[in-house]
Formats: C-alpha cells, sequence, structure tokens
C-alpha cells in the first residue's frame, strides 16, 4: 500500500522538532527512547554498516486505539 | 460564475478556500477524501462543533472550483472579522495556544491528529478562540510524534514566552516571521534562568533551537519510525499545557490602561457621551464599526449591546487585554479587541504581500468611532487633519469624532513638551479639513468638557 499518510504531511515536521517530542514526552521514557534511537546508530558504527531507522509499528490507520 | 482562490489558502493540498459570488466555500481534495471521512465518521467533528472549538460547515451542493481534485465542497460559517496573532492582546494569544493543544488532545482521543498548529488558524467569535481550518486533522499514525509540534513552539510558545518574561512588545514580533518566531531567537532573547527548571522552556524552545541546528539538514526517520506511544504524546501535549498555563502577563505602569480613572471626564460625562455615542449609532444602524482608540472598549458596548459587529482598537496592550478579558469573563457577544497602532497599522504580509491583509483592507465597514483620538493624531503624530480625515472617509460611511481642542489639559500634555506647531488645530480647521470629505450631520458638546462630537457623514 502506498504511504499516503506520508503524503498528505504538508509541514516539514523537522528532524530535530521530531527528537525534541521524545524528550519531552518524559525524562525517563526519553533517556530510554534517545538511547533505543542511539544504540542502532552505535552499533552500525562498530558493524561499519549504514544506519537504518526501525520499521514503523504500522504503517495503517491506527483504527484500534482510535 | 466568479471564482477566487482565497490568496493565504495555498499550503496545505488537502483542499482550500475559494469564493464564488461573494458567498466562501472550501474545496476538499480526493486526496484527503479518507481523513476527512474518518474526521467525520469518528465524531470529532461532531465533538468540536459542539464545544464551539471549530467552525461548522454544511456541505454545499455546488460545483467544485477544480473538480479533477475534489472530493467535496464545504461552506464553512462566517467569521466575523479575520485578526492575526501579531493584532492579538496576551490572553488572546494563550487562549489560541491552549484550544490548539486541547483539540489536538481530543483528536487524538479519537484517533486523529492535529497535522498543523498555525496561529492563523484561530479566530475569535464572542469573544472565544475557534479553529477555522477544518482540513487540519490527520489519521494519527501509532508511534508517530506530532508534525505541528514546531510550528507550535514557533507560533504559539515563543511570542508568549518573549511577552511574559523579557517584553510585552515581542507580542507583534510575529509580523516579521509569518511563520512564527525562530527558535533560535527565542533562545537567544529570553532570560538565561528559563533553560533550568521545569517551565518546560528549556526544552521546547533551547533544546528544540539546539536540535534544529543540529539536525538542520539530517533526514527524518519517517516521523519517528514508531518511537512514541499515543501515551508519551499526550504527556507531552499535558506538558505543553503546563507550560503555557505558567506565562502570564501583568500589565503595570500602563499608559492608558487606567485612562477612565485618570481623565479629567466626571462619572456624568461619561454617561452622557455615551448616550450621544449610543444615539448616533441609533440614527446611523451600522451593521459593522470599528472603535479606533477604543482604550478598555467602554464606547464600544454602545455599538456591540446593539447587536452590532465592532472591531475595539487600541494601541495599548494592557488596555486591550483588559477589554478581552471583560468580553470573556462576560461572556459578551459582537465585540473583538484588537492591539492595532493606528499610526503604523498592521501592513499586507506574507507571499505576493496577499496572504495577511492589511488592516484598512478588512474595511470598509459602515461606521468608525474615533473618540478622544484625533489630538493622537493632529498632535503626537503630526499628522494633517485632512489626512486622518481621507482615512476615515476610506474606512467608513460613517463616523463620530471627538474633536479635543488646545485648551483640554489632555492636549496640554501632549504639547507641555514640545513646541506648538499646529495653528490649524482649533474646530474652525477641524471642520474644514473634514468637510472636504463629509458632511456634518450632527455636533453636540461634550458636557463637563471643552470637546464636541461630530457626527460625520461620507460625502
Amino acid at each position: 500500500m502506498p504511504n499516503i499518510l506520508f503524503k498528505l504531511n504538508y509541514l516539514d515536521p523537522g528532524s530535530g522538532s521530531l527528537l525534541v517530542q521524545l524528550i519531552a514526552a518524559g525524562l525517563v521514557g526519553g533517556v530510554g527512547i534517545l538511547f533505543k534511537v542511539f544504540w542502532g546508530r552505535i552499533v552500525a558504527f562498530f558493524k561499519g554498516e549504514k544506519y537504518v531507522p526501525p520499521a514503523p509499528e504500522s504503517d495503517e490507520d491506527d483504527e484500534e486505539e482510535a | 460564475m466568479s471564482n477566487a482562490r482565497v490568496s493565504s489558502s495555498f499550503r496545505d493540498p488537502s483542499g482550500y478556500l475559494f469564493t464564488r459570488n461573494s458567498v466562501l466555500y472550501r474545496q476538499v481534495n480526493q486526496s484527503y477524501a479518507k481523513a476527512f471521512d474518518k474526521f467525520i465518521s469518528s465524531g470529532l467533528y461532531d465533538e468540536l462543533t459542539g464545544r464551539g472549538w471549530l467552525v461548522a460547515h454544511k456541505e454545499a451542493d455546488v460545483k467544485a472550483d477544480n473538480p479533477e481534485l475534489a472530493y467535496k465542497v464545504l461552506q464553512p460559517d462566517l467569521v466575523p472579522f479575520i485578526s492575526y496573532p501579531y493584532e492579538w492582546s496576551f490572553s488572546q494569544l494563550k487562549d489560541a495556544a491552549l484550544l490548539t493543544l486541547e483539540i489536538n488532545k481530543l483528536a487524538l482521543s479519537k484517533g486523529m491528529i492535529l497535522k498543523d498548529a498555525s496561529a492563523f488558524n484561530i479566530q475569535f467569535v464572542d469573544g472565544k478562540p475557534l479553529l477555522i481550518d477544518t482540513l487540519s486533522f490527520d489519521s494519527y499514525r501509532k508511534g508517530s510524534a506530532w508534525d505541528g509540534y514546531r510550528q507550535f513552539c514557533q507560533h504559539f510558545l515563543a511570542p508568549l514566552a518573549l511577552a511574559a518574561l523579557v517584553d510585552i512588545r515581542f507580542m507583534q514580533l510575529s509580523k516579521n516571521y509569518i511563520d512564527g518566531i525562530p527558535l533560535d531567537l527565542a533562545s537567544s532573547l529570553l532570560p538565561g534562568k528559563t533553560r533550568f527548571g521545569l517551565s518546560g522552556l528549556n526544552v521546547h524552545i533551547h533544546i528544540h533551537a539546539k536540535m534544529q541546528q543540529q539536525y538542520a539538514d539530517k533526514q527524518s526517520a519517517g516521523n519517528n519510525a514508531g518511537l512514541l506511544t499515543k501515551e508519551a504524546l499526550i504527556n507531552m501535549l499535558n506538558g505543553l499545557i503546563q507550560t503555557v498555563e505558567k506565562l502570564t502577563w501583568q500589565p503595570k505602569g500602563t499608559e492608558w490602561g487606567e485612562y477612565y480613572s485618570a481623565t479629567n471626564y466626571s462619572d456624568e460625562s461619561l454617561k452622557q457621551k455615551g448616550e450621544l455615542v449610543g444615539s448616533f449609532i441609533e440614527k446611523c444602524k451600522p451593521s459593522s464599526l470599528w472603535d479606533l482608540g477604543a482604550n478598555n472598549g467602554l464606547f464600544s458596548r454602545e455599538a456591540a449591546k446593539r447587536g452590532i459587529f465592532t472591531v475595539a482598537s487600541d494601541i495599548d496592550h494592557a488596555a486591550v487585554e483588559k477589554n478581552y478579558l471583560t468580553v470573556r469573563s462576560q461572556g459578551e457577544k459582537n465585540l473583538l479587541p484588537l492591539v492595532i497602532d493606528l499610526t503604523n497599522p498592521s501592513p499586507a504580509i506574507g507571499w505576493a504581500n496577499s496572504e495577511r491583509e492589511s488592516f484598512s483592507d478588512r474595511g470598509p465597514v459602515d461606521m468608525l468611532l474615533a473618540l478622544a483620538l484625533i489630538h493622537h493624531l493632529a498632535i503626537s503624530n503630526n499628522l494633517p487633519l485632512e489626512s486622518v480625515a481621507e482615512f476615515f472617509a476610506a474606512s467608513a460611511k460613517w463616523t463620530v469624532v471627538e474633536f479635543v481642542p488646545k485648551s483640554d489639559s489632555q492636549v496640554q500634555r501632549l504639547l507641555a513638551t514640545r513646541k506648538d506647531i499646529f495653528d490649524h488645530y482649533n474646530e474652525e480647521g477641524f471642520e474644514e479639513a473634514f468637510t472636504r470629505y463629509f458632511s456634518i450631520i450632527e455636533k453636540k458638546p461634550v458636557s463637563g468638557s471643552e470637546r464636541t462630537l461630530y457626527l460625520l457623514k461620507k460625502k
């Protein structure tokens, strides 16, 4: 399925702004999440690979949570 | 049929506003069909309009402006006057910010999310903020962050923080930055103490500005690729609400905020002046009115209470703030207080100078009130009386002007520190200048003062 949701994002959310939200969402959670983000980068660095961000949990509308 | 796309309506590909035969419509594009259907079927639209948070619309059975792209055409309820964030008082911007966050939380509870956070999407109707962009919602995608977060910080948080913690005049700064105050600028202007502590400004402004610089040219990982849970996102919105709520502004040492207790008007004269203004309004029966130099809106209410939509503008933040707080607490209708410097009113800004209209382009109206204003324009600002008359005539059919003679103590105060170069500033000179554009319909002395009220009709 084409990723129509991304096409609808007409604002550039800004990479920095997205990361700040992780911090703002809660310091404890934020540290955990940042660790999660950067652990992937650290591992990739030592393996000499290009870092590939984890795939989203779901590309579909999140109907269950609605 | 004459169609015209509304010039500010181009950023979002979900749809746009257009006018046809003076009726405002909103085209919803097919690319937005899925999100729009969910917006309606989830009950979000009903909930938002039921709470008075979103402008209501009806589906219009008319041809679309661009049928190839169109999914639906909506006809939104009209807002009586479009105002801009740089014309709002502190509490107006704060209320607009809080509404944006509350709407986003409500949207999340229905499986949707605000896709932007533009302060221009909020308008004031009967003293309450209202979202006017029906197409601001997208389906919430599990794990995603808020795309509108940066815009929220730039449009709302940065100016509010600067106004509250540095100087209220920073409210005007967004006139220069149509997409909100750049966060690095806000960060460098805010007091150092905001870098620490729990106000939230450290994260939302300072760290945010740093992260923007650091990640300016780096690709985003597909909106965080599912790292942020919905609970965490709601936590963040609650944190932002707290941050905004903590920002306050208390007018002190204001120029005109205490004007009515500091004038040479007695209660009796104020009452008589109000009755005179009221009788002029009843005579002309305007449907819209601008009260220029309205202070806290004492005389604007002569129109508003008669059901006439009234903009009460003043240069003084404190007076406009007081006026708005009164409108809000009393639930008053038909009255919109705005901060406007009449000697330098809001210009037309944005792309091709046509995104946001100038103040005068949002007229003309049926009637103007210019009470205790003429001496400020003619003496403090050296404006020739003919120029004042010309501007008033271009703005309205009817004008009520209070002429304040040189002998008045308020004019004496203005002249105390400067040379009197205003030979023509007298009743004769006033009438000569104004009768070039107006006929004098009535002329009444204001009791207990040396001032005169004129009811003028444009020639």
